[in-house]
């Protein structure tokens, strides 16, 4: 099959090989087909321009002939005006004029070829420059010419066309540089054509020699892939196999192996997430199952035992049993024989007893062996039972200590809690007693700043008044300065009058005493208004600073009542954040009491397991191993001696069981009963 | 202060040994001058003064008494006193000199005082003596205090009356 594969595959590969390199060849045989032809019609451009630009020069050269034979004949025509008629002119230059127009609608057609064929913008722009002189200087000037020949005098006319011909010239300038310029850049593309045309040859040698190599070579391989598929094919399937085999060893093994650990270490990346997860989750949960699982064991093992205690009780019961069949046989046995044969006889019948007793005795205490044995091993059975409860109980405290220490850390919690919570409840009622306070502050500041502005307003007023009162005063001093002044004058004209005047002289002294009176209380009082002055513009500056003071205040307390709103509002939001907690708590609390009491319950349970060991091993008896397998049998002899006379022979044997079964119901009772608490532990959990 | 004179005498025709006078002394420059009362026209407050312009040094205000126009004689320029900015005369004394009004300005009028004219002495005169001597009749000690009394026929030539005619004329 897999041989198979590999030769479809080789034969694929070869199909492919081949039709990649037909179409290879043929590619790049068109391409140099297209190659030739484009570089062919660029060469035959080439060659033609330059015909066409001499075609050009020679029809200008012609024209500019024409042009010249034109002022020739205008020249002869101004030598031999008086003969020849201005209409003669006038037809001559009519004729040239017609000619002229179609020389140059040829080379306008020309013109029109010729952009076609040519390539850069600066030949392109100098041809129509060419154009532009030829429509725009040279035609109007001929039809002028043309038009007003028999109005214009000769030498108007031979300085129109020599103007003419001198654009013309011009032309034939332009058309030479670029008929220069055009055969150079022909010879240049021919030369590029004939390094082209070898390049092509060159090509298409090497592709021919490419095609020759690739087709030796695709028979090369061809011959090789036949030899191999020969080789193949006539070895022995195992080799084959064994070749395969080693093909995919060396390829795909190689390649599975090296992605293996790729792989392995997506998978790790993909699976460590769940299991930390997992494992998470498992931490919690094996913390319980541990004690289910250690209860379960203890359970089953305590079954088992039992189990087995039961049957070695059985098996003690049908030991006692036959015993006691083998006792009684031996009895009639010795009964039916004592009267007819003495004991010391061992032929006769008594002697057949004797053997029969004591071989049914040898049996007896063959079974009290194995029952002493049993009762040894039920003895070990129930010290495991023992040994497993103690275990258990031990797992039961240390689970219930660890929950009473998770349980008062958690009360403690609450306590801290329950007192954060008063404390942060009772701080919003203290915040708002600071609101208050701020409030009452503010107010009181602000009747204060009322009362401050009224004494500002007061002082201002006591001010203007100083002030009135100042300029009264300046009226009394003036009022005072003119009474000196009527003193001055009153003894001025005193002094006039003369001795008569002497009563006027002492008037006017009393007025000018009268004026310096007043004159010195007005000096007193300005002394005092000027210190009430001082006064009251240090009360004005001690006021506004108070004020000012008082603002500050008042956008202190303004600042102290967000901020204790602020406050509030965080403590609310901390009250019910904490109550949360609380109640959290309480919850994560009555879990744990919950806890606590299934684990109490286990422990009444591994109590209750243990006494029933006890019971059982005393129920087993103390010491069976000090007894020696006679004495034990003892008891029973003579229980069974009283009762086979009276009762059926098993009812010792049933009341012996009875005790065991009674504790065994009662411990799988119990069992059954904590299982199920077990279960609900978990589910709780 | 104001003591009361003995008798009204003309000066001219009465000895001078015998002949009290009264005096309004009065604050100029910081120095008290004394002028003859009855001289003395009247006493006026600084006000309603006019600044004359175009006019000569000697009289450049004039003063409005009850619609009289009264030149004023600048004594600061008589005396030959620069003038400070922070000059501000209190008082104008009306005078009486050649039968005509003239005003002054003063720093303010001090007391009257009656005294002999025989007290008025006139200091040895010399160049470097100050100006206002030259317009006065001589000193006089009052008090601990010495004023100059003035002369107003010194004070107000007939020069100056004709200049200011000039000026009036004019």
């Amino acid at each position: 099959m897999n041989a198979l594969t590999i030769t479809t595959r080789l034969r694929l590969l070869i199909a492919v090989s081949l039709i990649a390199l037909t179409l290879v060849t043929g590619m790049s045989f068109i391409s140099l087909y297209v190659a030739n032809r484009l570089i062919k019609t660029n060469y035959d451009a080439t060659a033609y321009s330059p015909q066409v630009l001499t075609n050009i020069v020679a029809l200008l050269s012609q024209s500019l002939y024409a042009f010249e034979n034109l002022a020739s004949t205008d020249q002869i025509i101004q030598q031999e005006a008086s003969s020849k008629t201005q209409q003669l002119s006038a037809a001559l230059l009519n004729n040239f004029s017609i000619q002229i127009e179609k020389k140059f609608q040829s080379i306008n057609s020309l013109l029109a070829v010729l952009p076609k064929t040519l390539q850069t913008a600066e030949e392109k722009s100098l041809y129509d420059a060419i154009g532009r002189t030829y429509q725009e200087v040279f035609r109007p000037q001929l039809q002028v010419a043309s038009n007003s020949a028999q109005l214009l005098t000769t030498d108007d006319l031979a300085r129109r066309f020599s103007r003419a011909s001198l654009g013309l010239e011009t032309i034939l300038k332009d058309i030479d540089s670029l008929t220069n310029r055009q055969i150079a850049k022909t010879k240049i593309s021919q030369a590029q054509y004939q390094s082209s045309v070898e390049n092509y040859e060159n090509m298409l040698w090497g592709t021919l020699a490419s095609l020759v190599i690739v087709m030796v070579l695709l028979i090369w391989m061809g011959i090789e892939i036949k030899f191999a598929l020969n080789k193949i094919l006539g070895a022995p399937p195992e080799e084959v196999g064994a070749l395969v085999d080693q093909l995919f060893k060396s390829r795909l093994g190689t390649e599975i192996l090296s992605k293996q650990p790729f792989l392995a270490n997506v998978k790790t990346a993909l699976t460590v997430f769940p299991e930390t997860l997992i494992r998470l989750f498992i931490d919690v949960k094996q913390v319980h199952e541990r004690i289910l699982a250690d209860d379960l064991q203890a359970r089953v093992s305590l079954r088992a035992h039992h189990a087995e205690s039961r049957e070695t009780l059985g098996l003690i019961n049908d030991m006692l049993d036959h015993v006691v069949l083998r006792h009684v046989e031996a009895k009639v046995a010795a009964l039916n024989s004592t009267p007819v044969v003495p004991a010391q006889q061992p032929s006769t019948p008594t002697a057949v007893a004797k053997s029969t007793v004591q071989q049914a005795t040898d049996d007896a205490i063959d079974m009290a062996a194995q029952f002493a044995e049993t009762v040894a091993r039920a003895l070990s059975l129930s010290e495991d039972v023992s040994q497993t409860v103690q275990t258990l109980k031990n797992n039961h405290d240390l689970h219930l200590k660890l929950n009473k220490a998770r349980h008062s850390e958690l009360h403690y919690a609450g306590v801290q809690t329950i007192a954060l919570l008063q404390n942060i409840q009772r701080l919003p009622d203290h915040l708002r007693d600071g609101e208050k306070v701020c409030a009452a502050l503010i107010s009181t500041t602000h009747d204060e700043q009322k009362q401050l502005e009224s004494i500002a307003n007061a002082i201002d007023f006591i001010q203007k008044n100083t002030q009135q009162v100042s300029a009264q005063l300046a009226i009394i001093e003036n009022i005072a300065l003119q009474g000196d002044m009527l003193a001055f004058n009153i003894a001025i004209e005193a002094a006039r009058i003369g001795d008569e005047g002497r009563g006027i002289s002492a008037i006017g002294g009393e007025v000018r005493h009268l004026a310096e009176r007043a004159m010195a209380q007005t000096h007193s009082i300005r002394a005092l208004i000027l210190e009430t002055d001082t006064n009251v513009i240090t009360a004005n500056e001690n006021l506004s600073q108070a004020s000012k003071t008082r603002k500050d205040l008042l956008s202190h307390a303004d600042q102290v009542k967000t901020l204790t709103q602020a406050s509030a509002d965080v403590a609310r939001a901390s009250v019910q954040g904490l109550s949360e907690l609380a109640v959290a708590r309480e919850q994560m609390e009555g879990h744990s009491h919950q806890q606590t009491l299934l684990l109490n319950h286990q422990a009444e349970v591994s109590n209750n397991l243990n006494q029933q060991a006890q019971a059982l091993e005393r129920s087993l008896g103390g010491s069976p191993k000090n007894q020696s397998p006679s004495d034990k049998i003892l008891p029973f002899k003579l229980v069974a001696n009283d009762d086979l006379l009276e009762r059926n022979p098993s009812v010792a044997a049933v009341n012996a069981s009875s005790l065991y079964s009674s504790q065994l119901s009662e411990k799988n009772n119990t069992a059954s009963a904590s299982k199920p608490i077990a279960e609900n532990d978990w589910s709780l959990f | 202060m104001n003591r009361s004179s003995q008798a009204h005498v003309d000066p001219s025709t009465s000895s001078p040994a015998s002949q009290s006078i009264e005096l309004l002394t009065f604050l100029f420059n910081e120095v008290i001058f004394g002028l003859d009362i009855l001289k003395v026209e009247e006493i006026h407050g600084y006000e309603n003064i006019y600044p004359l312009v175009d006019t000569n040094n000697l009289i450049n205000q004039v003063i409005t008494v009850r619609g009289n126009k009264i030149q004023m004689i600048d004594l600061a320029i008589k005396f030959g006193l620069v003038k400070n900015d922070g000059h501000c005369p209190k008082n104008i004394i009306i005078l009486n000199a050649h039968e005509r009004q003239f005003g002054i300005e003063i720093d303010g009028v001090t007391e009257v005082i009656t005294t002999n004219k025989s007290l008025i002495n006139m200091p040895v005169q010399h160049e470097s003596a100050m100006t206002c001597l030259h317009y006065s009749s001589g000193l006089i000690k009052v008090d601990e205090n010495l004023l100059v009394v003035l002369d107003l026929e010194k004070l107000i030539t007939h020069d100056d009356l004709a200049k200011v005619d000039g000026l009036r004329d004019e």
